[in-house]
């Protein structure tokens, strides 16, 4: 047992020296008592490590997966600037309710033209959220989520103009999680469901929902009414041809005007965020192409 | 840093950490950039399948972003956790699939050359070492994966798996022995 044990620790500290680099004849020579023993299970760990360090990501995932954990990144930087950081986030969404039961007192109003870096910011995340879960139909929320997007692209602008690159970033990503819903939505797709339910819950968590789609299970979580995420969703299947048309003129308008917008005010924003703003129109116009696509679909 | 084998120093790991946990976008790339190699091999290893293998490893490291905070310093390697979240989303994804009907690695991979010769000479694609690991034990595998495809020490294999140092050698002493038997003797079908 004992001679097992010893030579379970020869064979790893050769194992530790084929993973530096070393070769079979160089460990071999450190134990040439052992070496008719260890030299076939070395040549084997040695196949196992060389067809092991081939295996390398394909580059076009290592560089998705980059880009996304920086945005990722960049999101949690900005959600730790955000005003109400230091809450809990259930206290920030009991708080939001409560500003919207106030929305007399002019609050959500006073909201509608704020940026995402504005106190006032989740306030206008909320509202929207709410006019969606208002919303019976999924046509209805395809189309509200159109608009919705149209005002991400008014922020993308205004953005500009203040040089915040982080915020643009975060902001399109927005943008694009909300296309692909109104893609999915107009589709009735499966994926209908879950994006729709990111939409619903992500500004309730907080001023800068996450930017990556994570490959979450099936959410069973209910939109709020009591009524389970997929009897909400689950007519969107139902959804007619015809009735799509109206959205694919809408989002053919948007796509116009706002991919016009954003091209002016990359004209005249400050040189530190072009980069970031460069990325915003491609991701805005590969979304928008995308959703009316699936559209056409 | 976080790779024993580079020489990474205990110190030097806890500053690494105490950046990272203080949401330091510098720290938390290095971590990634460091480990995402790795963890990418460790779970194709044990899944065998890129696409797959693709999305978890993505996981993973927001995983770490969301949940870094929460980490402890216990004297435990930084990359026993890291492993540790790999690990989790490994065995769910066993779980799902193994609820639903899917074809085998078997199926998908061309049966190699019955010559032994050649089969020794051929080079070894991970399919193939995904089906070499998939007989050996759960415990042996995670040996492997841990340490061969992770460049993990004997000591972190050890600290990842809750097994003594000893212990970790002889399953991968008896691991070792498996794979021989199979990638030269053709047990492979």
């Amino acid at each position: 047992m004992k001679k097992t044990d010893e030579f379970a620790g020869i064979l790893d500290e050769c194992v530790g020296r084929l993973l530096a680099g070393e070769s079979i004849a160089s460990c071999l020579a450190h134990y040439p008592e052992h070496a008719a023993e260890l030299e076939p299970l070395l040549r084997a760990a040695e196949k196992t490590v060389a067809g092991l360090k081939k295996v390398r990501p394909r580059e076009e995932f290592r560089e998705r997966a980059r880009y996304q954990f920086q945005a990722a990144l960049r999101e949690m930087e900005a959600e730790r600037h955000r005003p109400l950081a230091f809450f809990p986030r259930w206290a920030v969404a009991v708080s939001i309710v409560v500003v919207l039961l106030l929305a007399c007192t002019g609050t959500v109003v006073a909201s509608s033209g704020s940026l995402p870096d504005s106190p006032l910011y989740p306030v206008k995340l909320a509202a929207e959220n709410v006019r969606l879960a208002l919303t019976p139909s999924p046509q209805g929320k395809a189309e509200l989520i159109a608009r919705f997007a149209g005002e991400r692209v008014k922020e993308l602008v205004k953005l500009a103009m203040k040089g915040d690159g982080t915020l643009i970033a975060v902001t399109a990503q927005r943008l694009e999680r909300q296309l692909t819903a109104v893609a999915d939505l107009a589709a009735g797709s499966k994926a209908t469901e879950e994006s729709g339910m990111r939409l619903m819950m992500a500004p309730a968590a907080t001023a800068a929902p996450t930017t990556v789609p994570a490959p979450s299970p099936t959410p069973t979580v209910s939109s709020g009414d009591g009524a389970p995420a997929h009897e909400q969703w689950g007519d969107i299947r139902n959804a007619k041809a015809g009735k799509n048309q109206k959205l694919k003129e809408l989002l053919a308008v948007q796509v116009d005007e706002n991919l016009r917008a954003l091209e002016a005010a990359l004209e005249s924003a400050p040189e530190s965020v072009r980069p970031s703003l460069i990325q915003a129109i491609e991701i805005a116009r590969a979304a928008y192409a995308e959703a009316l696509a699936r559209l056409e679909d | 840093m976080l790779a024993p084998d580079r020489g990474c120093q205990v110190q030097d790991e806890r500053d690494l950490l105490r950046r990272a946990q203080d949401r330091d976008p510098a720290a938390l790339t290095q971590i990634y950039e460091e480990n995402f190699d790795r963890i990418y091999r460790y779970i194709l290893l044990k899944i065998g399948d890129r696409v797959e293998a693709e999305d978890m490893t993505q996981q993973v490291f927001l995983n770490v972003l969301r949940s870094i905070s929460s980490y402890r310093w216990r004297g435990m390697p930084f990359t026993s956790w890291l492993y540790r979240i790999a690990h989790n989303l490994v065995v769910d994804y066993l779980r799902k699939k193994s609820r639903q009907p899917t074809v085998a690695i078997d199926e998908t991979v061309p049966a190699p050359a019955s010559d032994p010769q050649q089969i020794a000479e051929q080079k070894l694609g991970i399919e193939e070492l995904a089906r070499a690991t998939g007989r050996l034990t759960a415990a042996q595998q995670e040996v492997i994966s841990l340490r061969f495809a992770g460049g993990l020490s004997i000591a972190e294999v050890a600290k990842v798996m809750g097994k003594s140092e000893n212990a970790v050698k002889a399953l991968q002493h008896s691991a070792i022995l498996a794979l021989r038997r199979t990638l030269s003797g053709g047990m492979l079908p």
